[in-house]
């Protein structure tokens, strides 16, 4: 963490709303992502980003300066996405709900490219879906956050010994999955329905 | 032995694996149909999910979370008030409700099974009274958990000196042990 965010944060503990907006602005993108890959749709990654940060002020006197702040939040938010997942209570190899569209970075890019770039995104988040939250959320912090196996068992509170186990089940689930769905997932999804 | 390969590949993929294990794979998987084959498509898996695009929160993202932030402060304020007037007026209710009774039995000189069973319906109410105001709390925004808990101790414990009192009073009172005369 720099000392900006370090600034940022003190200044937060305090009440400055404007200096937790700081914060809000640097973590956005992170907490974002994570929510959309666990959850697979932008209204509900956007709803969940939010209260994730509210969550985080809310919590901001328990944090520990020796923890990595981009772990700590990221932490808030998979554990909430879990939370909310466990209480959608339906079939984890289901593949009934498709993908919202999400905002996608559109400078420079043409119609063609944004079309495969969709196609893509919904492919592997379809991919994704299949997962139960307790494996979904280490392959999303491995692939989409950069992180290793000690920081992913940091953030979800595990060993890093389940790490390793969960990301080769999750490997395992998913190329079967993959096998067996046919490289156009996004067609076998609209065919489920 | 598959499955410890398969979980060192897993580990070569995620770059977690030391030298002379991502060498102990690739030796394996020389020899190997099985591993190879799952190798194969677990490279194929890491392409796709590797390719998948970053996410852009939308544009108001940040005015959003302190709007709502702001919100949850302000219901949060509300909720702090609503839930300190309930527990005085539950409390002043409490009181006013074991005053009467005390008083109705005392005056009407009844006998200590009927004190029983109005100290009985007293606990009920009180039990009552505080699912009402669990409910309020929801229904209002959730009632501040350290004010709930105070009020709650507060109307045990005045359940509780009411009780006693009561027991006080009626063992000064001449005859209170006795039982109701049998029915002919």
């Amino acid at each position: 963490m720099d000392n900006q965010e370090l600034l940022w944060l003190e200044q937060a503990r305090r009440g400055d709303q404007l200096a937790f907006g700081k914060l809000v602005q640097a973590y956005q993108r992170p907490v974002y992502n994570l929510a959309y890959r666990m959850l697979g749709n932008a209204a509900e990654a956007e709803d969940a980003a939010q209260e994730t940060f509210v969550r985080m002020y809310t919590k901001l006197h328990t944090y520990q300066s020796d923890r990595k702040l981009s772990s700590w939040v990221l932490s808030i938010a998979s554990h909430y996405c879990i939370d909310r997942l466990r209480r959608r209570r339906f079939n984890w190899l289901s593949l009934d709900e498709e993908p919202v569209a999400a905002v996608l970075p559109s400078g420079g890019r043409g119609p063609e490219e944004r079309a495969l770039c969709r196609e893509t995104r919904d492919e592997v988040q379809s991919l994704v879906d299949r997962l139960a939250p307790g494996y979904r959320a280490p392959l999303i912090l491995r692939y989409w956050h950069d992180l290793s196996y000690a920081e992913i068992a940091q953030v979800m509170g595990l060993s890093v010994q389940a790490v390793k186990s969960r990301l080769h089940r999750a490997r395992l689930q998913l190329a079967d999955a993959r096998v067996q769905s046919g490289a156009t997932l996004v067609m076998t999804a609209a065919g489920a329905r | 032995m598959h499955n410890e390969i398969e979980i060192l590949m897993s580990m070569v993929f995620d770059g977690e694996a030391t030298p002379a294990e991502a060498a102990q794979v690739r030796a394996h998987l020389t020899t190997c149909a099985a591993c190879s084959e799952s190798w194969q498509r677990w490279q194929v898996l890491d392409t796709c999910l590797a390719s998948a695009p970053p996410l852009i929160p939308p544009p108001d993202f940040v005015a959003s979370v302190m709007a709502r932030l702001g919100e949850r402060r302000r219901r949060r304020s509300r909720s702090r008030w609503f839930g300190s007037g309930m527990v005085l007026a539950s409390a002043l209710v409490l009181v006013g409700f074991w005053l009467i009774v005390a008083a109705l039995l005392w005056w009407g000189h009844q006998h200590p099974l009927e004190v029983g069973i109005a100290l009985s319906s007293g606990a009920q109410f009180l039990s009552s009274l505080t699912w009402i105001l669990r409910g309020l709390g929801t229904l209002f925004g959730s009632v501040d958990g350290v004010v709930l808990k105070l009020g709650a101790g507060f109307g045990l414990s005045l359940t509780f000196a009411l009780v006693l009192l009561w027991f006080w009073v009626m063992s000064r009172s001449p005859g209170w042990v006795r039982m109701p005369a049998p029915m002919h």
